[in-house]
């Protein structure tokens, strides 16, 4: 009731500055103790020795600490943060586009589409020539991906060509389920139980399989996607009272849905071809950020990506280092250490209401 | 700004809902749109504002029709107010009347000043200056109507629509908003359930029935007995206010 007395608004440049900056900070020094966590420990100054010296500032630096930083752990924490990013950004955008809480990343039923595409090359052995096996499950994640999204997309689109946003959610389970049975019904009569295994650690998702081409592409799709969404920042303030309100301050409704929908959907596809679906963080993040600095779009977008790279980035040094020769699901990291953190700010938040 | 309406016909689907609507509201005039449930004056407001495409006829400001306005023209024209206006999100008052500068800023992300003058002066002139630091979800329906009006000024409007504006305010609150509209001298457009509130707060009224305008002028002229037993089929005493110099409405049944 008096939360006005206890959380008083920052103001002025410097204030609405501070959390960029220090979520920008967190960021950069989180990536670089990654950097250095794994089966060989490399000390932070090293990290940064490694980093200057490929920037070109002379230092001198062993080829085996540059093979390990550079070569094998650079991808990765950077296909991390740009993961964890494009998922907080997909989350925060349809949560408001939806006006629906419990939208994630995976609304248009993509992780069900890109798990058929998954499973049907694992388990099926779907292949095209020239292609190895782990590009294989990209492409095929991809393809059902986009598949999925677009009879989702379908099916919730009016005659009008408006796209109602709870029409949108209940497409999205009804796709989702039938992605699912399918996905099921194909690991249970295969019987070959490498394959679930398989299947099984690709639904909950790892970063194992990033190299640096894989992750330069996903910083460059959630960088653009990241610069289309910020175009909306204004626009999506608007939904706050309902569409009628949003339309009346003069927002396309239709043309905002679409364009925002499809540019998550592709920005999702995309990570989700990679890296496998990983829950939590896109659903999880935005509402931390709408807890702390509100729900303005212009704050909550940008920090969202931040906190959602810095989580992401934690979550897989856990998975690839806590156990000793095996890789833990990130996903599993990601529920296991998301939840308890978010159940705890809905208790603090939940004190004053 | 004036506002012509040149026979306006609307439906969805096979349901004609506007037929044939005529009508004007001159410069600065506060008219009340009034008729029963269902008679549709949400409809009209809604073409008015520009949020529904008529099927056919037109909606002229200063000469110009309002439907071939890019939206963002016109929100900065046109403000509405919604019968209920409700969110989830923890917004501060400041923050809600920020959404009625949408329509002047840019695609990106600009400066956090633009628009603060108008902000103020919007908070100002709908009276929740003082609330300006609360939070939305702490507000009562008068405080949060009298919100919603200051968002739409921020909007810098020539012309307000209002869609039963006074429905969940108690007599207190009514009063107030409705002369705080009054005082603004923007020409505004209320859909309006009471009539008497109507008669004392409007220069004019436009009266519907079954999508049709059956009686429109100023108050003196239209509100009358027969008019009200035509339309509302509720018998009414409508004479002199004993205090107020104006029309006054009594039902009995």
């Amino acid at each position: 009731m008096h939360q006005q007395q206890v959380r008083p608004r920052p103001l002025g440049v410097a204030g609405a500055a501070a959390p960029f900056a220090l979520l920008g900070l967190v960021l950069v020094v989180t990536m670089a103790i990654a950097l250095g966590i794994g089966s060989v420990r490399i000390p932070v100054g090293t990290v940064v020795d490694v980093l200057l010296q490929r920037l070109g500032a002379g230092v001198d630096v062993s080829v085996l600490d540059d093979q390990i930083v550079w070569q094998l752990r650079m991808p990765r924490v950077l296909g991390a943060a740009a993961t964890g990013a494009g998922l907080a950004l997909c989350g925060a955008v349809l949560q408001s586009l939806t006006r629906n809480d419990l939208a994630d990343p995976y609304l248009l039923g993509i992780s069900g589409g890109a798990a058929v595409g998954a499973v049907s090359v694992i388990v099926l052995g779907v292949s095209v020539a020239g292609l190895v096996s782990a590009a294989m499950i990209t492409l095929g994640a991809f393809a059902g991906a986009l598949l999925a999204m677009v009879l989702v997309l379908a099916l919730a689109t009016g005659r009008s060509g408006a796209l109602p946003p709870g029409r949108t959610v209940l497409a999205g389970v009804a796709i989702g389920q039938i992605c699912a049975a399918y996905t099921s019904f194909v690991v249970i009569m295969s019987g070959d139980h490498d394959a679930a295994r398989r299947v099984l650690s690709w639904t909950l998702g790892s970063l194992a399989g990033l190299r640096w081409h894989s992750s330069v592409f996903l910083c460059v799709v959630t960088l653009l996607a990241g610069v289309l969404i910020m175009a909306f920042t204004s626009d999506l303030d608007a939904f706050a009272f309902g569409e009628s309100s949003a339309g009346s301050l003069g927002v396309s409704i239709t043309a905002t849905r679409w364009t925002l929908l499809v540019g998550t959907a592709l920005l999702t596809a995309s990570l989700v071809a990679f890296t496998g679906a990983i829950g939590f963080v896109g659903l999880v993040v935005p509402h931390v950020v709408r807890l702390i600095w509100g729900p303005l779009h212009r704050r909550l977008l940008p920090l969202s990506a931040l906190l959602g790279a810095i989580l992401l980035v934690w979550a897989d040094t856990i998975a690839r280092s806590l156990v000793t020769g095996q890789e833990i699901p990130i996903g599993v990291v990601t529920a296991v250490v998301g939840a308890p953190v978010f159940a705890w700010f809905l208790r603090r938040e939940g004190r004053d209401a | 700004m004036r506002v012509d309406v040149e026979a306006i016909d609307w439906g969805v689907k096979d349901a004609v809902i506007l037929h044939e609507v005529s009508a004007d509201f001159p410069d600065g005039s506060v008219t009340g749109l009034i008729g029963p449930n269902g008679s549709g004056k949400t409809s009209l407001l809604h073409v008015i504002a520009g949020l529904r495409r008529p099927t056919s006829g037109v909606v002229r400001m200063a000469d110009e029709d309002v439907h071939a306005w890019p939206a963002r023209v016109r929100a900065r024209r046109i403000a509405v107010l919604e019968q209920h206006a409700s969110t989830t999100l923890d917004l501060t008052v400041r923050q809600v009347v920020e959404l009625g500068r949408v329509p002047h800023r840019g695609r990106w992300p600009g400066s956090l000043d633009e628009g603060r003058e108008q902000v103020d002066d919007s908070l100002r002139l709908g009276r929740v200056m003082d609330l300006a630091d609360r939070r939305w979800q702490t507000l009562s329906g008068g405080e949060r109507q009298r919100v919603q009006l200051a968002r739409a000024l921020a909007q810098e409007p020539s012309v307000l629509m209002l869609d039963e504006p006074t429905n969940h305010l108690d007599l207190r609150h009514q009063l107030d908003f409705l002369s705080t509209v009054r005082g603004l001298g923007i020409t505004t457009i209320a859909a309006l359930h009471d009539l008497d509130l109507a008669a004392a707060f409007c220069d004019r009224l436009v009266v519907m029935r079954g999508g049709h305008v059956v009686a429109a002028g100023p108050v003196e002229d239209v509100l009358s007995a027969e008019l009200v037993q035509d339309v509302y089929g509720v018998r009414t005493t409508i004479d002199r206010h004993p205090v107020a110099d104006r029309l006054h409405v009594v039902w009995h049944r």
